[in-house]
């Protein structure tokens, strides 16, 4: 093989090719146009130059300073006298991305470094993004939507206001109890569902609105244990911000995905969003849930009494048309919790 | 270039050729986001480039590839820029009241300015036979193109939201008309607003002197939207016809024990109802548009013409969608080189003269990237 090669040579002032003979030497680049009238000899050194990639199709183009370049005129060629002459061009990534065991070992890294970020990063830096919201907007966010739910979903409680007394003061001493350095402010509301289907229901607010449902507090009559239960899992997503922290997590998770598939579609991008979202959600029950053992045992309620609450809740669920498949649509969803049984052992184990 | 000989001569054609394939960028996408996903996306310009440089150099003209000249490093300061604009508009939004109204404000003032840079920084890096690209509107064009339609979206809405009373948290009659009529202006002049952003785009291509100009009118636009609206409202009824027929047959709606037959049925209608609301639309409007906008995009020297067929390209989206939901994404480096091949090899460059005769005008640009980073980080589309 001779030590030159020809290329087709652009001085980047006009579109016309010419040809041009490259030669490497004292570690710069010598291009020598050929032909008629053609431009004057010159040489760039090696050091500023970014070779071109090597693809099975594409092109090799070079860009050389002040506007000029140079492109292929046979690729085998120009690939064989590029790694003779200058060596090694491409980077440690090029490489990666050039054999199919590079990339094998990249998507094991890839998957691993999605999961420890879905796992342990973006809750931790979410819990970051909360702590810098002001409670300012939770208590701005809550009082629209518990205003947009009494306009459609919701109608005052039935329950006699003794009733509703009693379970406030109990459960405001339950949480001194709990948290004798002081809770966050919370605040308990009780309303009924303008449908029926709506049940047994329970739901925390973003700045500390705990909504209860009559149908939730008649589902075991005379047993109070149960719904300070509920009302404990409740304060826990109100104390941890998990509506907050949610909405940072949505949004982040939405951004990874527009970046990773930018290029056209939003029908596909949209379903790893919501898979995330629900993951992060069950997380969350679950964290609840533990607040929820923790105040029952500060106030010396056994943990059992949610058992209890959630084989009344299956029972309940029987009873409704649509059967089990069917989870509450607000708030205390129970389509979206972890699976029943595994709660009901969850709490048990806790009254051991 | 004398322009009266060159008319006078058939023209020359020369097609577009896209050589990238799918297991090649399958390969590059993937470390592409292994980088970015371990640096917290400070490595997003380098990928970009990356990307860029394959597509590039794998489309061919004349018999030349294309290349694309932006400097990683110099872009990773737009990226930073546009990322913190994101964030502020996404918490912004997530907040009530002013915060939304003002993240909406700003995002309308500065959609336009991000436009026009993104155009001016993608062409200036773009070129062809050592020539780079230059797009020639300004800025003010891009505000005269795009700020009408967006203030028609916005400012209904932004209005109802101030007139509502607080008491009864319900827009009051005024507002919700307000917004009813906001819409429908929007619906009714989006081919409009369309065709003035594209013409904004495609009188302004540049290169080597050559300025292109866009011929195609307004009504041929609104001719492209009524026909789909046509085939949109054909497929449902298509659909309400079967679904009825089936329902009659009492295949659906029997409660309980969930059979093998039913799900089969089930995903066949949802496989159906993905192809006819979102695909067929979506393929007709973007082959139509394409070979309405590209085929009248030229001037006497040089022309486009774009011949992209609407069949092939409709199963080739519909094998995409079901292969990225069977592969769980897996397969969408491939659909995107197939659907860049799709469109890009429907189109031929018409010159009259000599492809050699080209001369660079203006001195060497600079543009900033932070457009173009904004354009891909808020899924802008410069049609490009």
């Amino acid at each position: 093989m001779s030590e030159a090669l020809e290329a087709r040579y652009f001085d980047g002032l006009s579109s016309r090719p010419q040809r041009a003979r490259l030669a490497i030497a004292d570690a710069r680049l010598q291009v020598t146009p050929l032909g008629d009238g053609a431009a004057t000899p010159f040489a760039v050194p090696l050091a500023g130059l970014r070779w071109p990639e090597r693809t099975r199709h594409g092109g090799r183009l070079l860009a050389l300073p002040g506007g000029a370049s140079l492109q292929a005129q046979d690729v085998t060629q120009w690939d064989a006298w590029v790694a003779q002459q200058v060596g090694a061009t491409e980077s440690r990534v090029v490489r990666a991305q050039q054999s199919w065991r590079g990339v094998a070992v990249g998507l094991l890294l890839l998957l691993a470094a999605v999961g420890a970020m879905y796992q342990w990063g973006l809750p931790w830096a979410a819990r970051g993004v909360t702590a810098l919201v002001p409670h300012r907007v939770d208590a701005l966010i809550g009082t629209r939507t518990l205003a947009q739910l009494d306009d459609t979903m919701l109608r005052p409680s039935a329950l006699p206001v003794a009733d509703q007394e009693r379970l406030r003061r109990t459960f405001t001493r339950m949480v001194e109890a709990a948290h004798p350095e002081g809770a966050p402010p919370w605040n308990l509301q009780f309303r009924q569902g303008r449908d029926k289907a709506l049940g047994p229901n329970a739901l925390a607010l973003p700045g500390g609105t705990i909504v209860l449902t009559d149908a939730l507090v008649q589902l075991l009559p005379g047993d109070d244990d149960a719904v300070l239960g509920v009302l404990a899992h409740e304060f826990g997503h109100v104390r941890l911000r998990h509506t907050m922290r949610q909405l940072v997590q949505a949004s982040a998770v939405g951004f990874a995905v527009s970046v990773a598939f930018g290029d056209f579609g939003t029908l596909i991008g949209t379903a790893p969003v919501l898979l995330a979202t629900l993951g992060y959600s069950r997380d969350a029950e679950r964290e609840a849930d533990e607040e929820s053992v923790r105040l029952m045992r500060a106030a010396g309620i056994s943990p059992r009494a949610m058992a209890g609450f959630f084989e009344a809740i299956e029972r309940w669920r029987g009873t409704q048309p649509g059967g089990r498949a069917q989870g509450g649509s607000i708030g205390m969803a129970f389509a979206t919790h972890p699976a029943t049984a595994e709660r009901i052992a969850f709490f048990k184990a806790a009254a051991e | 270039m004398d322009i009266d000989t060159a008319a006078a001569t058939a023209p020359e054609r020369h097609p577009v050729r896209f050589t990238a394939s799918g297991s090649e960028y399958f390969r590059i996408w993937i470390v592409n986001l292994l980088l970015t996903v371990v640096t917290l996306g400070i490595y997003l310009p380098w990928a970009k480039v990356r990307k860029l440089k394959y597509f590039y150099a794998n489309t061919w003209v004349g018999g030349d590839a294309l290349d694309f000249h932006g400097e990683p490093a110099r872009m990773l300061r737009g990226t930073l820029i546009a990322g913190v604009f994101l964030i502020a508009y996404l918490v912004a939004g997530a907040f009530s009241g002013w915060a939304e109204l003002l993240a909406a404000v700003a995002f309308v003032g500065l959609w336009p300015a991000l436009f026009h840079a993104s155009l001016r920084f993608r062409l200036a890096n773009t070129s062809w036979r050592g020539l780079r690209f230059h797009f020639a509107g300004d800025r003010a064009g891009a505000y005269g193109a795009m700020l009408p339609p967006l203030m028609l979206a916005i400012l209904p809405l932004a209005l109802a939201g101030l007139t509502v009373d607080p008491g009864s948290r319900k827009p009051s009659p005024l507002a919700s008309g307000l917004i009813g009529f906001g819409m429908l202006a929007f619906a009714a002049s989006f081919p409009f607003f369309l065709w003035k952003l594209r013409r904004y785009q495609h009188d302004h291509f540049t290169l080597g002197g050559l300025q292109t100009r866009l011929t195609a009118r307004a009504g041929s636009v609104y001719g492209v939207f009524l026909r789909m609206l046509g085939l949109g409202i054909l497929a449902f009824v298509g659909m309400a016809l079967v679904f009825g027929l089936f329902a009659s047959l009492g295949l659906i709606g029997r409660k309980a024990g969930a059979s093998v037959a039913i799900l089969t049925l089930l995903g066949l209608f949802a496989i159906g109802g993905v192809l006819l609301f979102n695909i067929l639309p979506q393929s007709y409007l973007q082959v139509r548009l394409q070979n309405l906008f590209w085929s009248a995009t030229g001037n006497p020297v040089l022309r486009f013409d774009s011949q992209m067929k609407l069949g092939p390209y409709i199963g080739l989206q519909l094998r995409n969608f079901l292969l990225i939901f069977l592969t769980l994404g897996l397969y969408w480096p491939f659909a995107v080189v197939h659907t860049r091949r799709a469109r890009l090899e429907a189109v031929t460059l018409e010159t009259r003269g000599s492809l050699d005769a080209l001369t660079r005008t203006g001195g060497q640009e600079n543009p900033a990237a932070v457009g173009d980073m904004a354009a891909d980080l808020f899924g802008m589309d410069i049609g490009l």
